[in-house]
């Protein structure tokens, strides 16, 4: 994936660079000073899975047959799945979530296996990317809990049932176990998707430097199999962790809707 | 079945859709999201019914055995597809791992950065850090346990084959 001078580095693949920048805001118009505004890699690869998700959607659902072609049952295996895991995990009410849900499913899928391409960037492999998303979630649980429950909303952090003795101890943990999610979330997310690119970097760099040392190439075998065992499990890992986002996702959004456990 | 917001009679190949619940979206009438609250539907389907509600009497016996073989389909490919979820979710034990020890040292993190924040508000070092840091670890291991049963109880609902149902009640 490195085309640079030592192709065994495996950190290389996260660089970001600059395509074009748009300006700088803020410092003090030295070089380096401020924060820089660019279209980045990054973005780039943003905007093509946005791309790919919408030409996927919008083409394979213009024929709107009643019996659905391959592509129109893709989208609508998509669109099943994502709307059963709304109900069983939100209730009925949470359906006013499912384009949210969905975006965040599809976009984070589609990311993670662009990363899957080699040469590719992978978007969810930066943190920001990923704490960006989970707070997203996070806030719009935050204000349509209070819009829907008013200060009901409080309730999440008060378990039912339990005497007012131990409130005092209770309530700071369910305050932090909630302030905790979004980092969870997040964290799961970029972590699974950094460690395992890594790791298929190490073995598919171990492969070349046991090719270039003479007598030991045969063993380059033995990280050849293990790379490919990987790739397979990193596409599990990369759907896993978008199914698993949107379900959290959901849990959470059934706290917004249903405070009070 | 006439539908009640247009009062046409649906066909019969749409009948059966709707009975063996192949299209979730296919509400007789109109082509949309049955449970979306987006207030008006996206498409109305009626060059799909003249296309198929032409010859109904002829169609009826395809249709029959279409309807037949769609339903042994669908039941085969749920057993295979509740097979593969309990499948995958034995074999993922480090997908499992990753996401209790993420809930556990989440909690940890932010009950640690609370208090930093909190003594460097008032000027009580260490005494927020301390008192949060071990809530932290309380919220931990309630996030922990949250976490196990919910997985649990995914494990056993696939276990069974069918998908959780949770009740849509306020409670």
């Amino acid at each position: 994936m490195a085309d640079n001078a030592n192709p065994i580095e495996p950190i290389h693949q996260f660089e970001i660079s600059n395509f074009f920048t748009f300006g700088t805001i803020g410092g003090d118009g030295t070089e380096g000073s401020g924060v820089e505004i660019a279209f980045t890699n990054s973005a780039l690869f943003m905007v093509l899975t946005v791309l790919v998700i919408a030409g996927f959607l919008i083409l394979s659902t213009r024929g709107r047959g009643l019996v659905p072609g391959r592509m129109q049952l893709l989208a609508e295996m998509c669109y099943e799945f994502i709307a059963n895991m709304v109900r069983t995990s939100a209730g009925t009410e949470g359906m006013r979530f499912f384009p949210f849900v969905f975006s965040l499913f599809m976009f984070i899928l589609i990311a993670n296996l662009f990363g899957m391409f080699p040469y590719f960037f992978t978007v969810t492999s930066h943190l920001i990317v990923a704490v960006m998303l989970a707070l997203m979630v996070f806030i719009t649980v935050v204000v349509y809990g209070f819009m829907r429950n008013g200060f009901g909303f409080f309730k999440l952090f008060v378990p039912s049932g339990i005497p007012w003795y131990v409130m005092w101890l209770v309530v700071p943990i369910e305050f932090i176990s909630f302030l905790s999610r979004p980092l969870s979330h997040s964290l799961r997310l970029f972590g699974n998707i950094l460690a395992g690119h890594i790791v298929l970097k190490v073995f598919g760099g171990m492969v070349v430097a046991l090719l270039a040392a003479g007598a030991w190439a045969p063993l380059a075998i033995l990280p050849f199999g293990m790379a490919v065992a990987l790739t397979g499990l990193e596409f599990l890992v990369a759907a896993l962790q978008a199914f698993v986002f949107a379900v959290l996702t959901c849990v959470y959004l059934n706290d917004a809707i249903h405070p009070g456990h | 079945m006439p539908h009640p917001s247009c009062g046409q009679k649906t066909s019969y190949i749409s009948t059966v859709y709707n009975e063996i619940g192949l299209l979730d979206t296919f509400s007789g009438c109109l082509y949309g999201a049955r449970d979306f609250e987006g207030g008006a539907p996206l498409f109305h389907c009626g060059s799909q019914r003249a296309k198929f509600g032409m010859a109904q009497d002829d169609k009826r016996a395809e249709t029959g055995d279409l309807a037949s073989r769609i339903s042994k389909a669908q039941s085969e490919r749920i057993s295979v597809r509740a097979a593969r979820a309990l499948r995958r979710n034995e074999m993922t034990g480090v997908g499992r791992a990753f996401r209790l020890a993420s809930e556990f040292i989440a909690a940890i993190i932010m009950g640690a950065a609370l208090g930093f924040g909190l003594d460097a508000l008032f000027g009580t070092r260490p005494w927020f850090l301390v008192a949060l840091l071990l809530l932290g670890f309380a919220a931990g291991v309630l996030n922990v346990v949250r976490a196990t049963s919910e997985l649990n109880r995914m494990t056993a609902d696939t276990a069974k084959g069918v998908p959780a149902v949770t009740d849509d009640e306020d409670d």
